[in-house]
């Protein structure tokens, strides 16, 4: 709810005769310049002024790109071919500043850290008002109100590279309160926080919308807003394939359609419905792949990152890490590869100790995948971005070159071999980034959050993919804040405070109440 | 290293962006002024004393640790490269006789060691020191922000001020983003080891992703300047500008008796 009528009063709304509608796009296109195909095409709909509309469909089928129409940065900031118009109040978006149409269009962008643009949270709040020359009392009253509706009043001197996810995402909102906006976009806003983070937000936008904001969310885990959209809008090559009201008696045939695309792994029942275990786990101590006794870890001069953690992951099975941020799962992952050694204990690789054995050693065993794919790629077409890694291995050409054509089918890149791995998509970016350690074939495949920007049918690849490398006694680890994906692992291990606080079977591992304790959600 | 704002309370922290600036120029200044080592030396245990005074001591240390391999590398230069012509020099400033400390003649290749040439060698290598010692204490005391609000007081054209202190805010960025991309190539195999044909090797595979990392983090924050208004007015307002307070008056005052100074001193000699 509001609390602070500062907010209540927001921007006046260009007065254009009746406006029933506070977006309107007609009959929209728009291709990318210097690109072949057509982002968008022939796309239409209108959003009524406080409605709460979700945007939906497969991965590079124009959602964000959509999304970049309603607020100007196309055409403005994003250059290329445009037919028909997108309309905000009436205005014709086109023909405004993206500056000026910012005060009626907020939008918090996927990426948390990315939308940054201070360091401190106040001075990150007071960004907009500031650029809209608001006296400074005034602007300051503002903030206030803005913090104080999303509740982050207390982090107002906090560096803004101390906060949570959920924490960066409220405060991401509050940038674009301030300026008065009556429409909030959301680009993928569950996709880079925990699930903590994401009931945070759910609970956040609820507030959001009895306040009266028209909110329009791109999202791909539907499942999670469906609730709370009155509409989804469902975006499939480039257009607009279905546009339904959701009614809470029955789910909207796009919803369902997502179900099925997603194969079983977005249907109603409960968590524990789809888990099958995949015959019984081995424990004989030869199949350990990875093995940490009794591991401390501490960065220098910083604190302890893990404190006493102790597992062991066997060969032919699949682990899932889960933990809020920042509670130690990237490190686990450098520990086991390798790159980083740890402060006490002993963390062994297919039996070799990674204390006393180079990196380079321990690379043809282990493999590790990044989260952002554009920290890797780097060569001028896929197929050498795939050959980097055997090749530093010392394999020899006939043997790099059939691993290279494995990788790429199995990630069905083949057609895509020649291009440069930068002008793909983000998802295909993803997948050449996993076909680049694949191609190493590494006994141990480390995932760090492979499934950004993935939806149904390639998280159902994904996880067959998972399971044709275990069935070739490979261990692979993900690490991970999709529950979705975790449920069709062996094994989950739930960090926290540096610490391994529960490990086990996804069905005991994701009882409701379990999660919420670890998630505080 | 740490390369950005380190948020602690201290009286250095609260002090004005300009005072820290002014107090920066004139430590600057005063560093090329001063023709003497061992006021050099004084000046830079005053800017530790001061980092310390800021909470960011040992964070100032790991900075100057890095700072130190360029200054080894001017004093070793400078010491090489002084060659002897008899006992007089430049300055006035460099005491004792000027003496032929060591000489290696091989072929065409003259190697001169001389007294004074040593003394120029650490005096310009302490100059460097003092000259970033104090640029560590702003950067890890200053919010960017600050810095570019400051600028913009002193009639810098915002997009320029803002341009400085994004700079400054993406400075440890930039090194995560290095730190990551070498960790991502090495778990591919890749290795920096000491040979040079794998070192030329090395460099597009870290510096094309690196490039690639800041493109998309330039788009990213371009949008989401301009969906916060960027440039709506050209009077663009502060809503939390940083006081100007006594100590901050004094702080300033004090920087300029140590500029004064400093000048007399050399006129002096």
């Amino acid at each position: 709810m509001l609390k602070d009528t500062t907010l209540a009063e927001r921007s006046e709304r260009p007065a254009s005769g009746a406006l029933t509608s506070a977006l309107k796009v007609e009959r929209l296109s728009f291709r990318y310049a210097r690109r072949r195909e057509w982002a968008l095409r022939d796309v239409s709909f209108e959003i009524a002024p406080g409605e709460c509309v979700l945007i939906s469909g497969p991965s590079g089928g124009g959602k964000t790109t959509l999304l970049r129409c309603l607020n100007g940065l196309v055409p403005h900031l994003y250059q290329g071919q445009y037919e028909g118009r997108a309309s905000v109040f009436g205005s014709d978006v086109a023909g405004l500043a993206v500056a000026a149409i910012a005060t009626w269009v907020g939008t918090v962008f996927q990426n948390p850290d990315g939308q940054m643009l201070t360091s401190t949270v106040e001075s990150e709040v007071a960004f907009g008002v500031e650029n809209l020359g608001v006296p400074a009392d005034e602007g300051r009253a503002r903030c206030e109100a803005a913090l104080q509706f999303v509740g982050i009043t207390h982090l107002r001197h906090r560096p803004v590279t101390t906060l949570s996810g959920g924490e960066k995402q409220r405060l991401a909102i509050a940038g674009t309160l301030v300026m008065r906006s009556s429409i909030l976009l959301f680009d993928e806003p569950l996709s880079n926080i925990d699930p903590g983070g994401a009931s945070e937000f759910l609970a956040h936008l609820s507030s959001l919308r009895q306040a009266g904001f028209t909110v329009v969310i791109v999202e791909q885990r539907v499942r999670q807003v469906r609730t709370l959209a009155d509409r989804v809008i469902w975006l499939e090559d480039h257009t607009v394939a279905s546009d339904e009201r959701c009614s809470t008696t029955s789910a909207p045939r796009a919803w369902l359609r997502f179900a099925e695309a997603a194969g079983s792994h977005e249907r109603e029942d409960g968590l524990a419905g789809e888990v099958k275990r995949r015959g019984p786990l081995r424990v004989a101590p030869s199949d350990v792949a990875v093995a940490f006794e009794g591991v401390t870890f501490r960065y220098p001069y910083g604190p302890e990152v893990l404190t006493d953690v102790s597992l062991a992951l066997e060969a032919g099975s699949w682990a899932c890490v889960i933990g809020r941020n920042g509670c130690g799962k990237t490190t686990l992952a450098k520990l086991t590869s390798g790159l980083l050694r740890p402060t006490g204990g002993r963390v062994t690789v297919g039996g070799l100790d990674t204390s006393s054995h180079s990196s380079r050693s321990l690379c043809g065993v282990v493999g590790y995948v990044f989260q952002n794919p554009l920290h890797a790629l780097h060569a001028s077409t896929v197929k050498e971005e795939l050959a980097f890694y055997p090749k530093n291995l010392g394999w020899g050409k006939d043997e790099v070159e059939l691993s290279v054509d494995a990788a790429l089918a199995a990630v069905r890149l083949g057609g895509q071999a020649h291009e440069s791995p930068f002008v793909l998509s983000g998802g295909e970016q993803q997948r050449v980034a996993i076909a680049s350690v694949i191609s190493g074939h590494p006994r141990v495949l480390i995932l760090d959050e492979p499934t950004l920007g993935m939806t149904g049918p390639d998280l159902e690849a994904l996880r067959l993919f998972i399971r044709t490398l275990t069935a070739q006694d490979r261990l692979v680890i993900t690490i991970t804040h999709d529950l979705e994906l975790v449920r069709h692992s062996d094994r989950v291990v739930v960090l926290s405070d540096g610490c391994v606080c529960a490990d086990g079977p996804p069905t005991r591992i994701l009882s409701d109440e379990f999660v919420a304790g670890v998630f505080g959600a | 290293m740490q390369a950005g704002y380190l948020p602690r309370s201290s009286f250095i922290h609260r002090l004005n962006p300009l005072t820290k600036l002014v107090w920066l120029c004139v430590a600057g200044s005063v560093s090329f002024i001063v023709p003497n080592p061992r006021l050099l030396a004084v000046m830079l245990v005053i800017v530790a004393a001061l980092a310390v005074m800021a909470r960011v001591g040992h964070p100032w240390l790991v900075f100057m640790r890095a700072a130190l391999l360029p200054a080894l590398a001017i004093t070793v230069i400078n010491v090489l490269m002084s060659p002897y012509h008899g006992d007089r020099m430049l300055f006035a400033s460099y005491s004792g006789d000027n003496r032929l400390l060591f000489h290696l003649a091989w072929g065409p290749l003259q190697l001169t060691v001389t007294a004074f040439g040593l003394q120029k060698g650490i005096l310009l290598g302490l100059r460097w020191l003092s000259l970033v010692a104090p640029a560590g204490v702003f950067i890890y005391t200053t919010r960017p922000e600050d810095f570019a609000a400051a600028l913009s007081r002193l009639r810098v054209p915002h997009s320029v001020a803002f341009a400085a202190g994004a700079a400054l805010r993406l400075i440890p960025v930039l090194i995560e983003d290095i730190v990551t991309v070498v960790a991502a190539q090495r778990a591919r195999g890749l290795q920096w080891d000491r040979r040079l044909i794998s070192r030329a090797r090395f460099l597009p595979v870290v510096i094309v992703p690196l490039i690639g990392c800041s493109i998309r983090r330039a788009t990213d924050m371009a949008a989401a300047m301009e969906t916060r208004a960027y440039g709506a007015t050209a009077h663009r307002t502060s809503c939390y500008p940083p006081h100007f307070r006594v100590v901050d008056a004094c702080a300033v005052g004090v920087s300029l008796v140590v500029l004064v100074a400093g000048i007399l001193s050399r006129v002096g000699t």
